[in-house]
């Protein structure tokens, strides 16, 4: 079993109630599987369509494969400026 | 140079002194918080980061600008936490020999930084309401320009 901490910001952060969070997986799972998954448990105001991916502090494809010992983030629109 | 900080603008903007002889041109954006959004009376900003991608994205951000633009220097210093209306959320310096290369790389930064740096920013309202500011338009790009 291995660990990908999951960060949460902006509405996501609202929606989960929480900054943070490590899942456990026992396979390699898309970032796009892990955000459904988790999308189904704290229901995101927010369509995926409208998200983007970071792993480990950059910008990745949703079919980007987890093995575990990544940080996970979902970008919600970005407002900076 | 991208860097963020909590507190207040002003005495960086201050302090900055231009002192290579070979600029003939500086062109300076800053990006203060509006009273009104939509038609709503803001009275308060608030903004999230996610710092440790938000200083990569921006550093590549500037980076981009040096190579893309004949400039001699560019910064780019955006803020986090709340902040009044009026006040500096963003700035950005270009510096060249001649001003066209300044405009252009300033407008790059600033374009850019408002793609794709992780910062996200909450309108608190007259009305007590409050709301995150996401772009719904700017589908699969994370854009809210």
């Amino acid at each position: 079993m291995k660990s990908i901490q999951v960060k949460y910001f902006s509405s996501l952060r609202d929606a989960s109630k929480k900054d943070q969070e490590v899942l456990s997986i026992e396979s390699p799972k898309k970032a796009s599987q892990i955000f459904d998954e988790l999308n189904e448990r704290y229901h995101f105001s927010l369509d995926r369509s409208y998200i983007k991916v970071a792993i480990n502090e950059a910008y990745q494809d949703w079919d980007t494969l987890l093995h575990g010992g990544e940080t996970l983030v979902f970008i919600p629109p970005v407002a900076g400026g | 140079m991208f860097l963020l900080q909590e507190e207040s603008l002003e005495e960086v903007i201050n302090k900055t002194t231009l002192e290579n002889p070979e600029v003939g041109g500086a062109v300076s954006f800053e990006g203060r918080v509006r009273n009104v959004n939509k038609g709503k009376k803001v009275t308060l900003l608030e903004y999230q980061v996610y710092e440790e991608m938000a200083v990569l994205e921006g550093r590549k951000v500037v980076e981009e600008a040096l190579k893309l633009f004949p400039i001699k220097e560019a910064i780019c210093i955006h803020r986090y936490g709340q902040l009044k209306i009026g006040e500096r959320a963003v700035w950005v310096l270009a510096t060249s020999k001649h001003r066209k290369e300044a405009f252009k790389a300033c407008q790059y930064i600033i374009d850019e930084v408002k793609k794709r740096v992780p910062l996200w920013k909450k309108e608190f309202y007259e009305d007590e309401s409050k709301a995150w500011v996401e772009c719904l338009g700017c589908k699969g790009t994370s854009a809210s320009v």
